[in-house]
């Protein structure tokens, strides 16, 4: 932000400094390397006013003059969502975004689809109740126009979000950003929010039922939102796509029939899901929409857990993750404590880890009894887990545990790698989540013990988020609001 | 509840003389020109008492839950056992019976400390008032058997010291709103007893509402033109800290018109809202001003204003809390505006 700091503020006009700037707009908190704006935008420009990690990063020759007109209002359903357009004179922009923070050094950054009408912009990630200012920068191949400095008031928090309490013990060692989370509960008012490191709510949502698994899509612009639906045919069943602005809320409910805790969306736009119970033989069926878009009302079943596990008992999936690098899906079976790998395409397993009630696992070494809820995919072969540990499947009932296991997939061994147990230990029989996080924290979400904690590598408490009022249902801790999840 | 009346008998008989003797009569009106500004002197006061008498059950077995002779739930309201107790939540606490006692009243319980979740639950829908934990109840939407329950059901392990099992009946699906009667429970190796009646006494709740020390609030009459503000309100009714953290769980208002007197209605303070001759209420989405003129009673009416008749209320409600005693409660009298200089 300090390079930013240095480019006076010039109303409705460019800058005519050029100089560089560590720290661009994107370090911290705004568009991330792997996010927004700033992945393929080059982030080292040429001449450009932003330096490392930078978001503009079309390079050109320096600043150049423009007029920038912005108009902006938080968002009439989410008023700390702000909603910005704007014109300007400057011809052909090749990028553009708006940085903004809670005062003029900024510290976060909306990237701008040039292709939205008016360059309709939201400026994601603020608190309620302030006042924020942001500036508006358009690139062209002559350079950058800085617009001026501008602000925006935000509104006030929804009444009725559970009171978080946050205990920061480093801040320093924090990884910064946002949970997206929801809630679980039975029935009734629990929406899907968003909260910042500091604990304050940045976002909510309020669909009317519970919010049991609240994720982004990968383009940034939705946030799905499923109901936990935990057994099957609860009248709080619900699955909904919400605009990021909240202004467009999709009701897919029935499109989803029969789902349980959460959906997935994939890079592509479709969106994996399972079914409660559907199989023929009564166990659940892994589901998955076509890419493209809005769901129809035929996904496509494209294995059923028990088949592609080959277990003999009950079965409860819970969660399912994409893996990118070799196009498979992976899901969550409670009641055979394992994780199966099936291709994407096929629904081919190509592996199961760890399991129980008959099932073989691929895999030696270092598995696990007692159940298993979110997970991550670090990479292809290296998976972070949340095993509950629970004393009535098999587990010691010793505290609930981050686990994460390195897979050699040609000695068919799973080997831990890390590990981490709350001190006291948090035993939850359902729900729980875990991430690992840029900076080598990895956060551990204890579901319906109302506690998420972010921890070092070595296992020491970075920070703790309570609840007395809620259970947190899946989660995702993002740098930033915008581009494609992390997890 | 007849504990809890006489509670009140005992705290009516003696707020008359404490009142000779601070040498006052009734607190003093506050007027205003209808914007009131919520604060501890205006607020009424709230405390309470919940009793759960555990009874002593056969560790390691099956147990059944029987509810059919609850026709009256803690509050003294009615109960249908087949019609209105249709969620029957088993909870084993973390906690030993006076504290999970103690932090349901404070609302401070935290459903951490709930050990199995989500809790076995039993929806009876064909008329049952009873049921088995193995046959009956699922966690999750599995069955519960031996195999699965054992290892919560062992005395060694889930002492009194540490430990409450509650069996609650409610109406409605969402764990611990509408609760309407709940039996504790603790294992005992040497119990040879597997059922746990509920009845109209298995929870015992003494309460004391104290409306005659709060300075009422002058506004005018006729006119809905008012506005409530708790901002600045540093502690709720039942003396615990309002923070900015905590300000927003206020999601709902009330405003009740009463033929009682203040004295009355503490004595009949768990009925407020089906005695009243008219009620309206109003959501509150963001913020901490109620604007009056929101309020809206069971048809759609809005309210009027006040007049000079009975007794008018306000009160402000959390919606995220446990206990369901409103966070504010104030009473509101009409005065001739402006109100005079001081």
């Amino acid at each position: 932000m300090v390079g930013l700091l240095a480019i006076g503020p010039g109303c409705g006009k460019s800058n005519s400094s050029g100089g560089s700037g560590e720290g661009g707009s994107g370090a911290t908190g705004g568009s991330s390397p792997t996010g927004g704006s700033s992945a393929t935008g080059g982030a080292t420009a040429t001449g450009g006013a932003t330096g490392t990690g930078g978001a503009t990063g079309t390079g050109g020759g320096g600043t150049v003059s423009c007029t920038i007109t912005p108009m902006a209002s938080p968002s009439s359903m989410i008023p700390t969502v702000g909603i910005v357009t704007f014109t300007t004179t400057l011809p052909s922009p090749t990028e553009a975004h708006i940085d903004f923070g809670l005062d003029t050094g900024y510290g976060m950054t909306a990237p701008v689809d040039l292709a939205a009408q008016s360059y309709r912009t939201l400026l994601l990630g603020m608190k309620p109740s302030k006042t924020y200012h942001f500036r508006i920068s358009v690139t062209s191949s002559g350079g950058i126009c800085l617009g001026g400095d501008n602000t925006i008031a935000t509104g006030a928090q929804l009444n009725g979000l559970p009171s978080l309490d946050t205990t920061t013990n480093n801040k320093a060692a924090l990884a910064p950003g946002f949970v997206v989370t929801g809630q679980y509960v039975t029935s009734g008012h629990a929406p899907a929010f968003i909260f910042d490191s500091d604990g304050s709510y940045v976002w909510w949502y309020d669909d009317t039922s519970d919010a049991c698994g609240a994720r982004m899509s990968y383009d940034g612009n939705y946030i799905w939102i499923a109901s936990g639906n935990v057994p099957d045919g609860m009248t709080t069943d619900h699955v909904h796509r919400v605009t990021m602005d909240g202004l467009t809320d999709t009701d897919f409910t029935t499109a989803f029939a029969h789902h349980s805790h959460e959906v997935t969306p994939l890079p592509d736009g479709s969106v994996a899901f399972f079914t409660y119970g559907t199989g023929t033989n009564g166990c659940d069926d892994i589901k998955i929409f076509p890419t493209g878009g809005t769901p129809s009302s035929t996904a496509t079943t494209l294995v059923n857990a028990r088949t592609a596990h080959g277990g003999t008992a009950s079965c409860h999936v819970n969660y399912i993750q994409y893996s990118p690098s070799d196009d498979t899906l992976i899901f969550s079976d409670l009641d055979n404590d394992c994780l199966t790998k099936v291709s994407r395409t096929t629904g081919a397993t190509v592996w199961v880890l760890s399991g129980s009630n008959g099932i073989t696992s691929t895999f030696t070494g270092d598995l696990w009894k007692g159940g298993q809820h979110g997970f991550q995919i670090l990479s292809a072969n290296d998976i972070l887990l949340f095993n509950n540990n629970s004393p009535s499947s098999g587990g010691s009932g010793s505290g609930a545990t981050a686990l994460e296991v390195m897979l050699d997939t040609g000695a068919n061994t799973s080997t831990k790698v890390w590990s981490y147990t709350a001190s006291p230990a948090i035993q939850v029989m359902a729900l729980g989540d875990v991430q690992r996080l840029p900076n080598g924290n990895t956060i551990v979400n204890y579901g319906p013990a109302s506690t998420i904690e972010e921890v070092d590598s070595g296992g020491t408490v970075v920070q703790e988020v309570t609840s007395t009022r809620t259970t947190f249902g899946f989660f995702e801790k993002r740098a930033t609001l915008y581009g494609p999840s992390t997890k | 509840m007849k504990r809890a009346n006489k509670l009140l008998f005992l705290t009516g008989t003696l707020l008359p003389l404490l009142a000779i003797a601070c040498g006052s009569g009734s607190p003093s009106l506050t007027c205003t020109d209808g914007s009131i500004a919520a604060n501890e002197a205006n607020d009424y006061a709230f405390s309470s008492t919940l009793t759960l008498s555990p009874v002593k059950v056969k560790s390691m077995s099956d147990l059944t839950f029987d509810w059919g002779g609850v026709t009256q739930d803690f509050l003294g309201h009615p109960v249908d056992p087949v019609a209105d107790l249709n969620s029957i939540f088993l909870l084993l606490v973390n906690l030993p019976v006076a504290t999970f006692e103690s932090q349901l009243i404070d609302d401070s319980f935290s459903q951490s400390s709930i050990a199995i979740t989500p809790p076995p639950l039993f929806a009876p829908s064909g008329g049952q008032t009873s049921g088995s934990l193995f046959n009956d109840f699922t966690a999750g939407g599995e069955p519960i058997d031996a195999t699965l329950a054992g290892p919560y059901l062992d005395a060694a392990t889930y002492t009194p010291a540490n430990s409450t099992f509650a069996i609650t009946a409610q109406t409605g699906a969402n764990l611990g709103t509408g609760i309407r009667m709940l039996q504790a429970f603790q294992l005992d190796d040497a119990s040879t007893n597997t059922t746990v009646t509920l009845t109209n006494t298995s929870t015992g709740l003494t309460y004391d509402a104290n409306l005659h020390s709060l300075h009422p609030t002058g506004v005018p009459a006729g006119t809905a033109a008012l506005t409530l503000d708790w901002g600045q309100l540093g502690a709720n009714a039942l003396g615990a800290q309002i923070t900015d953290n905590t300000r927003t769980n206020i999601t709902s208002a009330i405003v009740g018109h009463y033929s009682q007197t203040p004295a009355e209605l503490e004595g009949q303070f768990l009925d407020l809202q089906t005695i009243a001759e008219d009620l309206y209420t109003a959501d509150i989405a963001s913020g901490f001003v109620l604007d009056f003129t929101t309020l809206k009673d069971a048809g759609g009416n809005s309210f009027p204003g006040i007049d000079s008749t009975g007794t008018w209320l306000v009160g402000l409600i959390c919606g995220v809390c446990r206990n369901p005693a409103p966070w504010y409660l104030t009473i509101l009298e009409p005065v001739k505006q402006p109100c005079a200089s001081p």
